[in-house]
């Protein structure tokens, strides 16, 4: 094997952040490592590039060395993405059912809506709550437990939405006038934003699982 | 066992044991003087006599271990006039290897212990 086809598969291997640096010194290291076999007389160049690499490493060992390496960094990343993105949903889950639900024609609300208002709430909370603690797991560098904690986060974060959803619709039927259409324009695009990057972040981490101690 | 099976098992045992104390080692070589990867890797088969010959492409992982922990700080320099990743100390790295070196002493002193 020769070192530029050596280097070829590292990159191909290699994650992306890590790549341009360690590329560059895998690559000094490689040719200093065949020139001085080759000064030495142990080997012709070819034969000393074909052992500088051998001690290098297995190319599927060392580019997964350093992917472990990167992992509980790349949780630690993934997770203030998904705090940010679920502390966000504030507006699809609190914000915009709040300004442009229309107050209720009735003395007392249906217990329903009580519910299903406090409910979503909740979720929403937990939610924010569980990525808290993922982040804090991660710079404990507890990754596997961050992980855990995201996955858990990410739902809690899915379940507001769908409950906020369904907080419209039983507004709906207990308010005709509620203007369902435009609450899920603004619903609709506010919780992809949101929802779309914490759940993105989640699913982030969750692969770099198999990577983690 | 056969003498194949207990060569193989003495060099998995040492692989073993160089994979746990890769980092007290990588911190000892840049306590001496800064280093490239390539510089470290020799001072280590030199120092031990060939006998701490790892896989060199797995010292770079733990070189950024070491650097994200702040206890090894690196930057780019023109060395024999080549460019190269030099590393050296900080100095909580020198703290850290003060540590470390302690616990293996005394880990290494109760082995030895035993095995008399």
């Amino acid at each position: 094997v020769t070192i530029d086809a050596y280097l070829a598969e590292l990159r191909r291997l290699l994650p992306s952040t890590k790549r341009g640096r360690f590329l560059r010194e895998a690559e000094e290291h490689l040719r200093d490592d065949a020139r001085e076999r080759a000064q030495a007389g142990e080997a012709d160049p070819v034969a000393a590039e074909a052992a500088a690499v051998e001690t290098f490493g297995p190319v599927d060992t060392v580019a997964e060395r350093l992917a472990r390496e990167a992992a509980p960094y790349a949780v630690r990343r993934a997770s203030f993405v998904a705090t940010a993105g679920l502390a966000m949903l504030i507006v699809p889950v609190y914000g915009i059912p709040e300004n442009r639900l229309p107050p209720a024609p009735w003395s007392d609300r249906p217990a329903v809506l009580d519910v299903l208002v406090g409910v979503t709430e909740a979720a929403w909370i937990g939610a924010v709550g569980l990525a808290l603690l993922a982040l804090a797991a991660s710079w404990a560098r507890r990754a596997r437990l961050a992980t855990a904690l995201l996955v858990a986060a990410g739902t809690a974060g899915a379940a507001s939405i769908a409950l906020a959803l369904a907080t419209t619709v039983a507004w709906r039927m207990e308010v005709p006038a509620t203007p369902v259409w435009s609450i899920l324009a603004l619903l609709v695009p506010a919780t992809a934003a949101s929802l779309g990057t914490a759940l993105a972040a989640v699913a982030w981490a969750r692969a770099k699982r198999p990577l983690l101690d | 066992l056969t003498p194949s099976v207990a060569r193989y098992m003495v060099e998995a045992m040492r692989a073993e044991v160089l994979k746990g104390h890769v980092d007290l080692l990588l911190l000892a070589v840049l306590a001496d003087e800064p280093a490239h990867g390539y510089r470290i890797v020799e001072i280590l088969r030199e120092r031990s006599d060939g006998v701490l010959d790892l896989a060199e492409g797995t010292v770079y992982p733990a070189l950024y271990r070491l650097e994200r922990q702040g206890v090894v700080t690196s930057s780019w320099s023109t060395v024999e006039g080549r460019r190269r990743r030099v590393y050296r100390l900080t100095r909580r790295g020198v703290k850290e290897l003060a540590e470390r070196r302690r616990a293996w002493t005394d880990f290494a002193g109760a082995v030895r212990a035993v095995l008399a």
